[in-house]
């Protein structure tokens, strides 16, 4: 990796990490002053998963360098548990919100939840009692148990936020809708989307047979993850902290088929 | 499944004041929220008042009902009651995506 992959590298995740980091509080500041879960458990799960989840498998990864997947020492065999547990946390979480927002009646949604939280967790735990977490390059069943929760949970949210989205838009049409909001869902469907792709992008090296058949693949994987990490940030930006000069724009792009709010 | 209130009356109203029976009514106030976006399971009476007044007019009028106005104020009027004696939903999906980005103090 060269220097400049590798300080965009940094900056992209460093941008991701820090932008999640002030989202993730304020969801969780705002749910004090709402009393309402939804929003802690969205604050929570881009804590968890985002920030200290991803935080503490990143240094684990930096610790045993670009040879040390196979064997670690107690601090980065500690480090690797204790992100997973942080990340799987949060992505617990992330799925608790979209069950409760979009899903909150629907005893089908409920048993997918039950099953994917259960996969995580004893994909989990049975990857760390043999060895897993020693070894990174580990892969049985167990593994396959929690990467197949980790690597395809962004999509139930972002299924669920883009049929929203095309609900909203209707709504919005005859003023029983803030342009704005409906927009969010967007946002944040899009940014789920983000978040499967950096996961994706980030992860499937795993996957090849020899570690060392991702060295011609390395730089590309550097660029695109920290693109996407940053691409994911800012959707989140736009959601959660929208700008003055982004809410203007909604409401114009909106207004030539939009009516007044009725509501 | 259950429906809404909201949806209930407006179907009581045209099954019983228009010549469409049961199954008619439902589908014509069926398809009137697709087209607004909505759920007869969900919808809340100030939503279906907005749909009454913005979109149902038409859907009637496809169907040649008479005096759409005065079928379409009748139930404005009902909604207006019922909206009155129910109690507001902070549960929503909008509701909690509206709440997501106001300031947390």
């Amino acid at each position: 990796m060269n220097a400049l992959t590798g300080s965009f590298f940094l900056l992209g995740t460093a941008a991701f990490v820090l932008v999640s980091l002030v989202i993730g509080v304020r969801l969780a500041m705002l749910s004090r002053r709402t009393g309402e879960n939804p929003e802690l458990y969205l604050g929570l799960g881009i804590l968890g998963t985002a920030v200290l989840g991803y935080g503490a498998i990143i240094a684990s990864v930096v610790l045993r360098g670009p040879e040390g997947t196979s064997a670690g020492t107690p601090v980065e065999v500690a480090l690797t548990g204790f992100g997973k547990l942080l990340h799987n946390m949060g992505l617990t979480l992330v799925l608790l919100f979209v069950v409760t927002v979009f899903r909150r009646n629907d005893a089908g949604a409920r048993m997918l939840f039950g099953v994917a939280v259960s996969a995580l967790w004893i994909g989990m735990v049975g990857l760390g009692a043999t060895g897993g977490f020693e070894d990174m390059t580990m892969k049985n069943v167990f593994w396959w148990m929690e990467y197949a929760v980790v690597w395809t949970y962004p999509l139930w949210g972002a299924w669920e936020s883009f049929r929203y989205h095309g609900r909203m838009k209707k709504r919005a049409r005859i003023g029983l809708a803030d342009p704005l909001v409906a927009n969010r869902f967007l946002l944040w469907g899009l940014a789920s989307m983000g978040t499967f792709a950096a996961t994706w992008l980030a992860s499937w090296p795993v996957l090849l047979p020899d570690p060392e058949m991702v060295l011609p693949f390395q730089t590309f994987n550097y660029l695109s993850t920290a693109a996407m990490g940053i691409c994911t940030v800012t959707l989140y930006s736009l959601a959660f902290l929208p700008p003055a000069w982004y809410r203007r724009w909604v409401a114009q792009a909106a207004a030539p088929t939009g009516g007044a709010r009725a509501a | 499944m259950a429906y809404a209130d909201a949806f209930t009356i407006v179907c009581d109203h045209l099954e019983r004041a228009t010549v469409l029976e049961r199954p008619a009514a439902r589908g014509t106030v069926r398809l009137a929220l697709k087209e607004a976006g909505l759920d007869p399971e969900s919808v809340t009476p100030s939503q279906m008042a907005v749909v009454t007044e913005k979109l149902l007019p038409s859907e009637l009028e496809a169907l040649r009902i008479t005096d759409v106005n005065g079928h379409c104020q009748s139930i404005r009027g009902r909604l207006k009651r019922l909206e009155s004696d129910s109690s507001s939903s902070d549960a929503s999906p909008e509701a909690v995506f509206e709440r997501l980005a106001t300031r947390s103090q």
